[in-house]
């Protein structure tokens, strides 16, 4: 089961409007650096509902999908 | 030429429909309809944190507090209980207990819609949309597609990208013409792209109801009826001037539609065509009982749709009102006006004319009302009534009202009469919360 959990994200806008997610802070303050950007693609989550542009990230060694969402930034977090 | 039975001679009969042959018109066209399948509920189950939803019976409904309590979408495991669209909530309920009612949301709706119609562009600049969940695609004359079977490759593919992207499913009619490609995507459902090419016109497309052509509803499949018309092979064999003296112009049209040869083009995306007519229409909290209430709940719709017409510089020559009683009988009653207006004031006094002389509301209560400006003319050609000796102060006054409703909101300035009794009202309109916000 994963949750839908809206996060706050520090993201680099480039000159020709292409946004790139750097930091994701977490519901509790942790912050987590986007190592690297893997991919990028319009997607549905088909985990927890609602579709948006997914950056799949590697975030400390692990990958992870980050969704831009109608101007917000969500991930699908494991309960 | 094809061999068909007419039961009434007792002979076979040949007919040449042009559509199957190899130089007919439309010859070489490419045209998708796609058709986003149950997209409320679609949408409302692909936006669900609970994924288990797609194994359950969904349906998406109006308001109950505002008597808008009617199903409005249901997804297919809905559909196997045999929940309607339209029908009560309470008769659906009682049909599938286990139903899954879900509010509408038609922000999101419109965010899936317009989602839908960019993906769409990425095949064809001619993306013309029917509806929010339909729309035709025209790919004639794209790179390396000349054939229907081109056609079903991008159909396949689109409805791979709407899936993976969106969560949500289309189903994909593929034709040479508008019309069939429309009745492809409603033959097989949901999921589905299918191909209605000329070489299927005698097995599939001729014995199909002519009720599932394009613009072919209850009345006219009724009246088609009664003259032994059921099939679209039917009507494709009748003379079309016989067609017309029984459906009028649209005789002719469906003559061309059930052919196969109809021409009309894709509009390129963003192209609007000009409205022909303009309405709105309201179910009230409670039932229109007395001629004031009526008048009233006309008063608020003539302002609202006179404001559209002014803001599409355009003016009515006609009025058309449709009424639901309380019992759900629906019917439409309409008057032409001997000159051009766009002033509430006007479609108020002739809207209230044609109440009362269309319905008792003391016998029988009317549930909902609608009124709709018919026959639209642009605002600059003037036509002046004989009658009318206003000298243009009507116009004068709509201005300003425009104006300041431009600077303050819509509801910043309002009838008087409106002010009288705000609970009859309360109903939100094209956008504009008119009577809410009156404090």
């Amino acid at each position: 089961m994963r949750t839908k959990t809206y996060v706050k994200v520090t993201a680099i806008f480039d000159d020709i409007g292409n946004i790139f997610p750097k930091k994701i802070e977490w519901e509790d303050g942790t912050n987590y650096e986007v190592d690297k950007i893997i991919d990028i693609r319009p997607c549905a989550s088909t985990k927890c509902g609602g579709f948006g542009i997914r950056y799949t990230c590697g975030i400390r060694g692990k990958e992870a999908f980050l969704f831009f969402e109608d101007n917000r930034w969500f991930v699908e977090r494991k309960d | 030429m094809s061999r068909t039975f007419d039961e009434k001679t007792q002979n076979t009969k040949e007919f040449f429909c042009p559509y199957t042959s190899n130089h007919g018109i439309n010859r070489g066209r490419v045209v998708l309809h796609a058709d986003l399948n149950n997209f409320f509920a679609s949408v409302e189950c692909a936006n669900s944190p609970d994924r288990s939803i797609f194994s359950k019976p969904v349906a998406v409904c109006g308001n109950i507090e505002m008597r808008h309590g009617i199903i409005l979408a249901k997804n297919e495991k809905a559909k196997l209980y045999g929940v309607k669209t339209g029908e009560k909530i309470s008769d659906a309920k009682k049909k599938c207990p286990s139903l899954i009612l879900m509010g509408a949301h038609y922000d999101l709706y419109m965010r899936y819609s317009r989602a839908a119609r960019k993906i769409y562009q990425r095949y064809t600049d001619r993306v013309e949309p029917f509806g929010m969940d339909e729309a035709w695609l025209e790919l004639t004359g794209n790179d390396g597609i000349c054939t229907v079977e081109d056609g079903k490759r991008v159909a396949d593919e689109i409805r791979k990208v709407l899936k993976e992207e969106l969560g949500i499913t289309a189903s994909v009619g593929v034709s040479d013409n508008k019309i069939f490609a429309k009745l492809g995507s409603d033959y097989k459902k949901p999921d589905a792209t299918t191909v209605l090419a000329r070489d299927q016109y005698q097995n599939i497309i001729s014995p199909m109801p002519a009720s599932e052509i394009l613009y072919v509803g209850r009345s006219t499949a009724a009246r088609l009826r009664s003259y032994g018309i059921t099939t679209i092979g039917d009507v494709a064999r009748q003379n079309p001037h016989f067609l017309k003296s029984i459906l009028g112009k649209n005789g002719e049209a469906l003559y061309t539609y059930c052919r196969g040869e109809d021409t009309s083009p894709v509009a390129l995306f963003g192209e609007v065509p000009a409205a022909k007519s303009m309405g709105n229409s309201t179910t009230p909290p409670k039932d229109i009982s007395s001629f004031s209430d009526a008048k009233l709940i006309l008063s608020s719709l003539c302002d609202t749709v006179c404001s559209r017409l002014r803001a599409e510089n355009t003016k009515c020559r006609g009025i058309k009102m449709n009424f639901r009683d309380i019992n759900l009988c629906s019917f439409e009653r309409q008057i032409k006006l001997d000159f051009a207006t766009s002033s509430a004031r006007d479609l108020l006094a002739f809207s209230c004319r044609l109440l009362a002389e269309s319905v008792d509301l003391e016998k029988t209560p009317l549930r909902s009302m609608g009124i709709c400006a018919i026959d639209l003319v642009p605002a600059d050609i003037p036509q002046i009534s004989l009658f009318e000796k206003d000298g243009g102060k009507k116009d004068v006054i709509d201005s300003t009202v425009d104006k300041l409703r431009l600077r303050f909101g819509f509801s910043c300035v309002s009838t008087a009469l409106t002010l009288c009794d705000r609970e009859k009202l309360g109903y939100i309109a094209r956008g504009y919360e008119v009577f809410t916000n009156l404090r």
